[in-house]
């Protein structure tokens, strides 16, 4: 029992950054209907960043803050330098254009910080966390906790303030809020913002765990990918939702089937995307608009 | 000098002209009716305006010529288009709908422009958590002059508002523009198909053939011309 309960709060860590980095997706899915392929790339960057900072002697929470919010700058700026000029191509060509940023990134990353396995600080204690009778790792609570709080904050912001209706108005209707005065090229480039803060915050809460390399997201972005089409590509809930519960499932498959073990969970995250597909081409929240003409 | 002034307005959708120098102005205070067939123009020339599609010419907006059009500009000076179709942000609600009208408003006037509107549309508050795309279309045409209201507009662009709504309907909204001009002096140019509602509300009428203006003058003097009778008026 308390090892089930072990392996469901590991598997909701891990889920959690599935989460986030599938949210990040979502983000850019709902205003452009495009997958950024380099969003994994751009945590990546994102956390070696926060790695220097530490070894600059930042406090990794310091240095946590700092990425996130240049994190956000570097995402506007992308897409304001980099996708701006290809926002009317079709959407093949942003993908491409998504791919060449995937390999551009990885590479840069490369050469500033070399290819070396690097060890990243946790910002959580390291001794574990008796809740219940139970030890439960302190950076499993803590990845939770902070995923919870980024989730939680995004989704006020998307239903309480102006500028977040204003978001999610430029992504479903662009013409129809450019009249109404919406700048919609900047609150795409806002979106990119955010879709890379909050790829940040999962590139940090991860690299503990995986440690530092240039590749160190690629993985996460097929089970991030696999989540977001789980809970319908389309919705911000079910990301988060397909995130935890493919963390769940694929932590318990690992754990307990013994035919899957570590080596095959990528495969299984993948059978989930094409069962998923199969029976439920709109995922688990996607769902059909109600609308009159 | 007039609110809004065209001097040879050409619009263009890629290589395809649209409308082949336009010129209309809306007097400050008037509601001035945009007529003509399907395919004359009266979207094109509204898109035009707020620089929805790339045009050429100029546009003259409280004596000032806007140069580089685009509709986000237009809407921060005051020029509320309402588009064929409506607008509507189906998937929001009318409440979402209405304060991104007021989107560039600080949340207090967001609050005075809400009250104003719903002078006008009272139904509008208890409807306010209904998703916006399971109104019926006329009071989808309704919400979308309230978010037009919101934006506090100078003047208002209206693309066939009758287009598709019961005689009745029309009628009721025809009954309210005229109020929201006369009451909140919101100045008016309104396309339409239907030409003998617009010319018994309209001070000043221009009617589009092929993207020209073909004729145009005072509301009842076109009313009461032959050719304007002959095909659009159908008697
Ligand atoms: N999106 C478009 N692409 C190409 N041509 C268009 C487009 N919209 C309208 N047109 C053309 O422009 C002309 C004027 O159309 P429009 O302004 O829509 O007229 P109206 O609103 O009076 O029905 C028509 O010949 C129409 O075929
Ligand atoms: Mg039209």
């Amino acid at each position: 029992m308390h090892d089930l309960a072990q392996q469901i709060v590991s598997g909701l860590a891990q889920g959690s950054i599935f989460a986030s980095l599938a949210l990040a997706l979502v983000l850019i899915y709902r205003a452009m209907g495009i997958i950024n392929f380099a969003q994994g790339e751009l945590a990546m960057f994102t956390t070696y960043i926060a790695w220097q900072l530490t070894q600059m002697g930042l406090p990794i929470w310091l240095a946590f803050a700092a990425t996130v919010v240049v994190a956000f700058a570097g995402g506007v700026a992308l897409e304001r330098i980099v996708i701006r000029p290809v926002e009317r191509a079709n959407q093949l060509t942003i993908v491409i254009v998504t791919l060449g940023l995937f390999i551009s990134i990885n590479g840069l990353a490369g050469w500033f910080w070399g290819y070396i396995v690097k060890a990243f600080p946790t910002p959580f204690p390291t001794t574990p966390l008796q809740i219940g009778g139970v030890a439960f790792s302190a950076q499993d609570v803590g990845v939770i906790v902070v995923s919870v709080v980024t989730l939680g904050l995004i989704s006020l912001f998307f239903q309480k303030t102006k500028l977040g209706l204003a978001m999610r108005a430029a992504a479903l209707y662009p013409e129809q809020s450019r009249v109404l005065g919406i700048r919609v090229g900047w609150m795409l480039a806002l979106g990119w913002g955010l879709a890379s803060a909050v790829g940040a915050i999962s590139g940090i809460m991860i690299a503990p765990v995986v440690f530092l390399d240039p590749n160190m997201m690629q993985s996460v972005l097929v089970y991030a990918f696999a989540a977001a089409v789980l809970g319908g590509i389309e919705s911000p809930l079910g990301a988060v939702v397909g995130g935890l519960v493919l963390g769940v499932v694929i932590n318990l498959l690992g754990t307990y089937v013994d035919a899957i073990g570590n080596e095959l969970r990528l495969a299984a995250a993948l059978a989930i995307i094409v069962v998923v597909l199969l029976v439920r081409p709109a995922g688990l929240f996607g769902r059909v608009t109600v609308q009159r003409v | 000098m007039p609110l809004l002034e065209t001097q040879a307005l050409h619009g263009r959708y890629g290589q395809i002209e649209a409308i082949h120098g336009v010129d209309i102005s809306v007097e400050r205070g008037a509601i001035v009716a945009l007529l003509g067939a399907n395919g004359s123009g009266k979207t094109s020339t509204l898109r035009a305006i707020t620089g929805t599609i790339k045009t050429e010419g100029t546009v003259l907006y409280d004596g000032v010529a806007l140069h580089q059009r685009t509709p986000e500009g237009a809407a921060r000076l005051g020029i509320a288009h309402v588009p064929e179709g409506r607008g509507t942000l189906s998937a929001l609600t009318v409440w979402e709908n209405l304060s991104l009208g007021a989107f560039t408003k600080s949340r207090k006037h967001m609050q005075e422009r809400y009250e104003r509107a719903v002078v006008y549309f009272p139904w509008l508050e208890e409807r306010k958590h209904q998703t916006a795309g399971t109104l019926s279309g006329g009071e989808q045409q309704m919400l979308a002059i309230a978010r037009a209201l919101m934006m506090e507009p100078k003047l208002m662009l209206l693309d066939e508002p009758s287009l598709g709504l019961a005689p009745m309907i029309v009628r009721q909204i025809f009954d309210l523009l005229r109020k929201i001009n006369k009451e909140d002096g919101v100045s008016i140019l309104v396309a339409e198909q239907n030409a003998t509602i617009a010319l018994a509300a309209a001070d000043h009428a221009y009617v589009l053939e092929a993207g020209h203006v073909a004729v145009h003058g005072p509301g009842d003097e076109l009313m009461r011309d032959d050719r304007v009778r002959r095909s659009y008026l159908g008697y």
